[in-house]
């Protein structure tokens, strides 16, 4: 059993005194349940329960209640010395308070050949922080609020078994998985949700599951000239004037599903006969969507510069558009809820066509994979051959990395992993190795 | 116990959480607030070794509203046909949304991609809340004598005189001009006085709100700096406010006021520089003339008003305008180049000459302005022998003394003679679209101009003339800014639109192309 408390002081926070400290506290528990003779057993090597729960602030460092310059050198031409504003005052900021509950259940059973941990935890965040879009007419156009409240909450299981264990031959298999979730509830609400915030899928919007992110829904290429078609209300465009940015983006756009996986996880597994060893690591991840990386940078279609490969089977001639959904790259056209006559009478729903292709439905696939991310042979010369070559260890070993991934064809090389919300990276390449350990 | 612990900690913790930064630091003094109004609160000048002008807007040289030049009367792009270099960078390209009047300023000249757009009216908002923050905690700083209190009272004024300078700018830049009868009832900008981060959507106020700000804070900035001397010319002093209200009052058509303030600064500033009387060799528009009162901002327009192809030169419009041969102007404002065959911008020095700084093309104060001002006013207003004064005390100090006669016209006659000497003589200092915007809605003698403007587009190809490669013009396109046109003011950027669902876009007409020519 174990306690301790302590008070934070900080000055970045408002005028308010009351608010600089906060007191820091938690509680933390063992329990080996083994040790109780109504549970203890022979097979049980050992049954341990660890329970926590604490309290903790957080402050940012960039943020100050009263306005921060930044003192400059002379200047040249005034000759005289000038500050900037380094941070604007932000006197209305206050701890963002994290209170966390963690459990844990680890054992070992028949003689270690089973043995899990398992950990569970449940974090809440009051008054999490936010940076939040604010008008420009501030001068500044984004700044911290205390938001609301932030709850995570997840598990982790780990669990390693060894199913054979004999002189020569010894297999052993481990596995985790994890999974966490979260939910907030802030204050701002859903205005504050951007037409960005849907299309990478960072606005809640109810009764979906958090992480939901939208798309245009494609309709298929004009049969004249190749340029891609959506259903983006045009057509009935006045059924969408004077709707909040909410209710317009999410009647407009369509849900493609989450961008984390529901479970991920590795299972790897040792197998040792005699001196050889093999190991197999898999790794896999399951429920979550993708979007494939933009099929158009910029707006325009610049061919000294490097396009994607699947301009190969772009629109080329009326008849293609049956064949293929890769558009002419020659269809810029600017959308029309962002012309100037429209006047704010609605919200924003794209700038241009080639936007709207690239977070468009069809670039969205299936995010599961299962991928082997080593497979290794090691070969241990025997001590008793080496120690005559004065030589404690001799190994060979044969390795490859990143062997094979399954996962949905249409990604096209794009690696599981990522999706079009990121940077585009190199996918993974198979990698080989052949090592040799010698020790003396 | 624990009260005792916690009590200690409580009384200790102030000095416990001092802090300490090199360059960093809290207000602590009226001194602190100076150097941000000067560093953060003025327009800020280009720092480089040489002057590069707007068409390198590309390298972030801040360069605030460049194509104020760009979209009145006073410029065009040459369109040379020979072998002579062209301009590094393309400052037509760069503006040419803005250049050739398009509904959507940032629009490229492909029309496929929209740029930024929002670069001034951020810089000017920021600016602005400097300025409210300044003005908010100034009142709070200690004085320990009279000086404490004359410094503080100046750097209130000079806060106050830039809201006001900023105010005037954005809505001049994004909302129609100020006419008497509508101004209540017209879009302005929205208005932000506060210290304080305002969480909410704007709205925009309307122009006479915004017009009534301005008058207010001139009117404290007149009287908090009544008591203080010219520190630089860097720095805003009373002139500077006497002025700048002339200038308000003259934009709002209130005449006797506008006459009022400008005789003030005649006053106070009574000297022109004769342009009979230049040294060999001197530059009109430096930081020694004699008649400045102000500047804030970058200058070094004459590197992008250049004879070079791809690149802008005076207008034959402008030039025209310079029609007495007697006009010194010719010589030291707009030049007649005989080995380029066209007129040259020459007020700065010579386009070729990067490496002098002068005053501000965006934000300069001179007292020509103030007998321009006078002469205008008390025209309008009827008065045409105070008129008729002031335009002359200008013109003997422009027209070469030994063939200067005074202008005698009376009525409109000298109305538009006024208009058309304030445009010779602040030609390319900001003033020319401000003003074809307001004696567009002038209740005394309105008038309006079609302005038109090209664009060539030129491929790079061999010149067997000059053994050579050159660029030569392949195709020219050319649009029109019509009479009481919608585009004599711009757009609210788009990407304020986008968050600011509250605020109200100014509606511009579409740009056809109304002449192509092909080569």
């Amino acid at each position: 059993m174990n306690a301790n408390a302590r008070f934070d002081g900080s000055n970045k926070f408002g005028d308010q005194s009351n608010e600089k400290l906060l007191p820091v506290w938690s509680v933390s528990g063992n329990y080996n349940l083994a040790a109780h003779d109504a549970v203890k057993r022979d097979w049980i090597d050992y049954l341990l329960l660890k329970v926590s729960y604490g309290l903790q602030g957080n402050m940012l460092d960039d943020q100050s209640p009263v306005m921060i310059i930044s003192q400059q050198p002379i200047d040249p031409v005034y000759n005289e010395l000038v500050s900037k504003m380094d941070t604007y005052p932000n006197p209305n900021l206050k701890w963002e308070k994290t209170s966390s509950f963690n459990a844990g259940l680890t054992f070992s059973l028949f003689d270690s050949r089973l043995q899990t941990e398992t950990n569970f935890y449940h974090k809440k965040t009051r008054d999490a922080f936010l940076s939040k879009r604010i008008s420009s007419v501030n001068g500044i156009d984004e700044y911290v609020v205390n938001s609301g409240d932030v709850t995570n909450y997840g598990y982790s299981i780990a669990l390693t078994a060894i199913p054979v264990r004999t002189k020569d031959f010894s297999w052993i298999l481990a596995t985790n998985f994890s999974k966490s979730y979260n939910r907030m509830n802030t204050r701002p609400g859903e205005e504050q949700y951007e037409l960005e915030n849907f299309l990478n899928g960072t606005a809640l919007v109810d009764g979906q599951p958090v992480g939901t992110f939208y798309s245009y829904r494609f309709l298929g290429l004009n049969p004249s000239n190749g340029e891609p078609l959506f259903d983006d209300w045009e057509d009935r465009q006045d059924e969408l004037k004077g709707l909040t940015k909410y209710e317009c983006y999410t009647r407009v756009l369509t849900p493609s599903g989450l961008r984390e996986p529901t479970i991920a996880g590795m299972v790897s597994n040792t197998l040792r006969y005699r001196d050889w060893r093999l190991n197999v690591n898999l790794t896999y991840s399951l429920g979550s969507k993708i979007r494939k990386f933009k099929l158009f940078e910029g707006t325009a279609f610049i061919p000294s510069r490097n396009v994607p490969a699947e301009f190969n089977d772009r629109w080329r001639k009326p008849g293609d558009e049956l064949t293929t959904n890769i558009p002419n790259p020659d269809c810029y056209r600017g959308h029309y809820s962002s012309g100037s006559s429209m006047n704010n009478e609605m919200p924003i729903i794209a700038y241009n066509n080639m936007d709207m292709y690239n977070y468009s439905d069809i670039r969205v696939v299936s995010g599961n994979y299962l991928k082997c991310s080593t497979i290794g042979l090691t070969y241990e010369f025997p001590q008793e051959k080496i120690a005559r070559m004065g030589m404690s260890r001799l190994a060979v070993n044969v390795a490859a990395n990143n062997l094979f991934t399954i996962c949905s064809p249409e990604l096209r090389g794009q690696t599981p992993q990522q999706s079009g919300f990121a940077q585009i990276e190199l996918t993974d390449r198979p990698m080989f190795t052949l090592s040799l350990d010698i020790s003396f | 116990m624990l009260g005792v612990l916690l009590s200690l900690l409580t009384a200790t913790s102030c000095s416990f959480l001092e802090e300490y930064s090199q360059d960093k630091s809290y207000v602590r003094s009226y001194t602190d607030l100076d150097e941000l109004l000067l560093g953060d609160g003025y327009m800020p000048i280009c720092i480089s070794n040489y002057h590069i002008g707007i068409s390198y807007d590309l390298l972030e040289a801040p360069w605030y509203y460049p194509y104020i030049h760009l979209m009145a009367d006073e410029v065009s792009e040459n369109i040379r046909q020979d072998a002579s270099s062209a301009a590094i960078a393309d400052a037509r390209e760069l503006y040419f949304g803005y250049y050739t009047w398009q509904p959507e300023v940032g629009i490229n000249v492909l029309g496929n991609a929209l740029g930024e757009e929002d670069k001034d009216w951020n810089n000017i908002y920021r600016h602005i809340n400097i300025a409210n923050m300044v003005i908010a905690a100034i009142d709070d700083q200690r004085a320990e004598n009279e000086d404490d209190e004359r410094e503080i009272r100046r750097i209130r004024g000079e806060a106050c005189f830039l809201r006001a300078a900023w105010y005037f700018t954005l809505v001049n830049l994004y909302a129609p001009p100020y006419a008497p009868q509508t101004a209540a009832t017209t879009p302005g900008v929205p208005l932000k006085t506060t210290e304080y981060i305002e969480d909410k959507l704007y709205t925009r106020n309307s122009v006479a709100e915004v017009y009534a700000l301005i008058l207010d804070d001139l009117a404290l900035a007149e009287e908090s700096l009544s008591a203080s001397t010219r520190k630089s010319v860097y720095r805003a002093d009373i002139t500077a406010v006497e002025l700048l209200t002339s200038r308000v009052y003259l934009y709002m058509q209130d005449w006797e006021k506008s006459c009022e303030y400008a005789r003030k600064v005649i006053e106070r500033q009574p000297g022109l520089q004769n342009l009979n009387t230049m040294a060999a060799g001197q530059i009109f528009f430096s930081q020694d003339l004699s008649e400045l009162i102000f500047t804030m901002g970058s200058g070094g327009l004459r590197s992008s008003i250049s004879n070079l192809k791809m690149d802008f030169g005076i207008s034959p419009d402008l030039y025209a305008a310079y029609d007495d041969p007697n006009d010194l102007r010719l010589e030291y404002y707009i030049k007649y180049n005989e080995t380029d065959q066209a007129p040259e911008y020459v007020k700065e020095g010579s386009p070729s000459d990067l490496n002098r700084r002068t005053p501000s093309a965006n934000f300069t104060f001179r007292t020509s302005e103030a007998y321009l001002n006078l002469a205008e006013a008390a025209a309008c207003d009827g008065d045409d022998v105070t008129a008729r004064e002031a335009l002359n005390e200008l013109r003997r100090n422009r027209i070469r003394s030994g063939s200067y006669t005074d202008v005698t016209l009376s009525g409109d006659e000298l109305i538009e003679y006024i208009r058309n000497e304030r445009r010779r003589e602040l030609c390319l200092e900001g003033h020319r679209w401000f003003d074809l915007r307001r004696y567009m809605v002038s209740t005394v003698l309105p008038y309006t101009k079609s302005i038109t403007h090209s664009y060539t587009t030129y491929e790079y190809v061999y010149d067997p003339g000059s053994y050579s490669y050159t660029y030569k013009p392949m195709q020219t396109i050319e649009y029109q800014l019509e009479e009481n046109d919608a585009a004599y003011t711009l757009p609210i950027p788009h990407e304020v639109l986008e968050y600011d669902t509250e605020i109200s876009n100014n509606p511009r007409p579409e740009r056809p192309v109304i002449n192509t020519i092909t080569y």
